[in-house]
C-alpha cells in the first residue's frame, strides 16, 4: 500500500483510516475552516438551506475580513454587517476584522497554519499554507457550509507530483521568479488534481514567506495543495507561534509519485506571466519596454514584509514615472507595522506611492485600483485572466520586477536598478 | 433524469471564473440573477443567447482560478443544461456537482463537436451524444454518492428531500 505522499499521511491522520490511496473518497475533520467576507455570506446563506443552524466546531473556524476592505458599498457593508453578527451568534472567536490583512497572510502570521494540519478554507490560494507543510486547499460555498455545519466533509485523495528543485536562484531573482519558472514548466492544467510536494535544495533555502508564494501558486498549476516538507526554516518560524502541537509530517521512503520534474533553479532569470493566461510565462527582458499605466504590489502571493521591504528597498529615493500609478497593499497589519516602523512607507509614498489598508486590494476586481480600457497593469499577484481587474491587461511578475517597472513607467528587468 | 439535451456552445481552453462571474458581480447579485451575467468577462452577450437546455463545450481546465460557487450557479440559472469539457479545474468541478450542474470529463470532445450541434449528456451512463453527426463517446460516470448528488438537484434539494421523506 502507497501510504507514504505528504497528502497520504496528512489525509489519513484526519480519518478513521489508517492508509488511504489516490483516488479514494475519505472523509475527513479538518482542524481549521476559513472564510473571508466574501465567502462567508454565501456560506451562511447555504447553511441554512442544508438545515443546519449552528457550526459544529466554532473552535476551528477562522474568518477573516479582506476582499470588501473598506466597504465600497451599502450592500456590502450591510453583507459585512450581517457576517459579523453570524461570527458572534455562532461563538465564533477566530475573528480577524478588517485591517487585520489578508486572510492567508493572517493566518501564517497568527499560526494557525503548522505542519500535519488538515485546512479547508472558502479561498482558493488555501493552498498557501502548504508552504508550512500543512495539507490546505480551497472549496467552495456548499462545501464549506456543509463541513461548517457537520464537521466534516468528503476529499478525493489525490496523486501526488514531486517537484524538486536543483541548485539555488542566482542573485537578482526571486521565489516569485522561481514559481513562475514552475509555472512555465508544468502550465495551468500540469497538476490539476493532483497534490504538488516542492523537494530539493532550491526549495529548502527559501524563507518561509518565499516558500508560500509557490504553495500560493499551487492552485495556479491545477493542484489540489502543494506542499513543503518542514524542516529547521519551519520549525524556526513556528516557536512560540503554532496555534496547534503538531507533528511534522515528510513523505517516508514508500512514497509513490505521479510523476518527478527537476528544475534547475540557477538557470531562472527575472520572468513574467503576460496577459492574460498564468503559465503565458516569458523573461522580463524580452518584454522590456512595455509601457505600464499601473503597477500594483499585494495580493496573497507577494504582499508580505520581506516581500514589501525588497521592494522599498529599490523604490527608495526613486521617482515613480509620470503616467504610471503604484498602488501597494500590505498583506496584513503586521506587515504594514514593520514597514512603518522601517520608514520603509515613507519611502513608498515620497517614491508617488499609493498604501492602501491591508487586505485583497484591487486583485479581485472589485475596488482600489480598477483598470480602465487599454490600461497595462503589472502586479505582483497570482492571476492575469481577462477582466480579473477591469478590462485592462496584466502582467505578473516580483516585487523587485515591480520596482523597477514603477521607476521607468514601462516593463524593465530588476537587475539594472539593484 | 440524467440525460440532458441541448445546443452545443463552445469555448476554447482555460476559462476562468473570473470570465464566468466576474468579480464585481459576487455577493452583490443574488443567486437567482446570476444567471444574467453568466460568461460576461469571456463574452458579454452570452446570457442572453442561452435557451434552456443548451449545453457547454469547453477545452481543458474549464472553471480555472477562484473557489466561488457563483460561477457554477450563473451558469446552471443561465439555463445551461450540463457543461462537457476535456477536463475540469478541482474546485469548479465539486462546485458544479453541489449545485447540480451536471458536468462530463471527455478527452477530445472539442475536436468532435461544432457550435450549434445537438448534444445528449447522459451523465450517469457515462455517454455523450453528438446527435447532429451520429458519433458518441463515453466516459467514466461520476461515483454513485457524486451521481446521487447531482441527480437531486444539487446538495441543498438532496437534503431538502431527504428532510421530507424523513418527516
Amino acid at each position: 500500500m502507497a501510504a507514504g505522499t505528504m497528502a497520504q499521511q496528512i489525509l489519513a491522520s484526519h480519518t478513521d483510516a489508517t492508509s488511504v490511496s489516490p483516488g479514494e473518497h475519505v472523509t475527513v475533520e479538518p482542524d481549521w475552516v476559513l472564510a473571508h467576507d466574501l465567502s462567508t455570506y454565501p456560506v451562511k446563506g447555504r447553511m441554512a438551506q442544508l438545515g443546519y443552524d449552528r457550526v459544529a466546531h466554532p473552535e476551528n473556524v477562522v474568518i477573516v475580513f479582506d476582499h470588501h476592505v473598506p466597504s465600497a458599498s451599502e450592500v456590502i457593508s450591510d453583507h459585512m454587517n450581517e457576517v459579523e453578527a453570524w461570527v458572534r451568534e455562532q461563538g465564533i472567536e477566530h475573528f480577524h476584522p478588517a485591517g487585520s490583512g489578508i486572510c492567508h497572510n493572517v493566518l501564517v502570521e497568527e499560526g494557525y497554519s503548522v505542519p500535519g494540519a488538515l485546512m479547508l478554507g472558502a479561498d482558493s490560494h488555501t493552498t498557501s499554507h502548504g508552504a508550512y507543510g500543512a495539507y490546505a486547499t480551497g472549496i467552495g460555498h456548499t462545501d464549506c457550509a456543509e463541513v461548517l455545519g457537520s464537521g466534516e466533509l468528503w476529499l478525493r485523495v489525490p496523486e501526488t507530483k514531486k517537484l524538486v528543485v536543483e541548485n539555488t536562484l542566482p542573485e537578482g531573482t526571486t521565489a516569485k521568479d522561481l514559481g513562475l519558472a514552475i509555472m512555465g514548466r508544468l502550465t495551468a492544467k500540469g497538476a490539476i488534481y493532483d497534490a504538488i510536494e516542492y523537494h530539493g535544495e532550491g526549495v529548502e533555502a527559501l524563507a518561509m514567506y518565499e516558500r508560500r508564494t509557490l504553495s500560493n501558486l499551487a492552485v495556479e498549476l491545477g493542484a489540489v495543495t502543494g506542499m513543503v516538507p518542514p524542516d529547521d526554516t519551519t520549525e524556526a518560524y513556528l516557536e512560540g507561534r503554532a496555534l496547534l502541537d503538531y507533528e511534522p509530517v515528510v513523505p517516508r521512503e514508500d512514497a509513490e509519485y505521479a510523476a518527478e520534474v527537476h528544475l534547475d533553479a540557477s538557470e531562472v532569470v527575472p520572468l513574467l506571466a503576460t496577459p492574460s493566461q498564468v503559465d503565458n510565462i516569458s523573461t522580463v527582458e524580452s518584454n522590456a519596454g512595455v509601457h505600464v499605466d499601473q503597477v500594483f504590489v499585494g495580493s496573497c502571493n507577494n504582499s508580505s514584509y520581506e516581500d514589501l521591504a525588497a521592494f522599498a528597498g529599490l523604490l527608495a529615493g526613486e521617482q515613480v514615472a509620470p503616467g504610471t500609478d503604484l498602488v501597494v497593499v500590505p498583506g496584513s497589519k503586521q506587515a504594514l507595522l514593520r514597514l512603518n516602523e522601517e520608514g520603509l512607507s515613507n519611502d513608498i509614498v515620497e517614491a508617488g506611492g499609493i498604501i492602501s489598508p491591508p487586505g485583497c486590494g484591487p486583485c479581485f476586481g472589485a475596488h482600489g485600483g480598477i483598470l480602465g480600457e487599454g490600461d497595462v497593469c503589472l502586479g505582483t499577484m497570482n492571476r492575469n485572466f481577462p477582466g480579473r481587474m477591469g478590462p485592462g491587461e496584466i502582467y505578473l511578475g516580483s516585487p523587485e520586477t515591480a520596482a523597477a517597472t514603477a521607476i521607468y513607467g514601462e516593463i524593465t528587468d530588476p537587475r539594472e536598478v539593484r | 433524469m440524467m440525460e440532458r439535451t441541448g445546443r452545443v456552445h463552445v469555448l476554447p481552453a482555460d476559462v476562468d471564473t473570473d470570465q464566468i462571474i466576474p468579480g464585481e458581480y459576487l455577493t452583490t447579485v443574488p443567486d437567482e440573477e446570476l444567471g444574467e451575467y453568466a460568461l460576461r468577462g469571456y463574452d458579454p452577450e452570452f446570457a442572453e443567447r442561452v435557451e434552456p437546455g443548451d449545453v457547454i463545450v469547453a477545452g481543458g481546465n474549464f472553471g480555472l482560478g477562484s473557489s466561488r460557487e457563483s460561477a457554477a450557479v450563473a451558469l446552471k440559472n443561465a439555463g445551461i443544461g450540463a457543461v462537457v469539457a476535456e477536463s475540469f479545474a478541482r474546485i469548479f468541478y465539486r462546485n458544479a456537482v453541489n449545485v447540480g450542474l451536471p458536468i462530463a470529463t471527455v478527452p477530445g470532445i472539442t475536436d468532435h463537436v461544432s457550435a450549434g450541434d445537438t448534444l445528449r449528456v447522459d451523465v450517469a451512463e457515462g455517454e455523450v451524444e453528438n446527435v447532429t453527426t451520429g458519433e458518441t463517446f463515453t466516459f467514466s460516470p461520476l461515483p454513485p454518492d457524486l451521481l446521487e448528488i447531482l441527480d437531486a438537484g444539487g446538495l441543498v434539494a438532496l437534503r431538502q428531500r431527504q428532510n421530507r421523506s424523513d418527516s
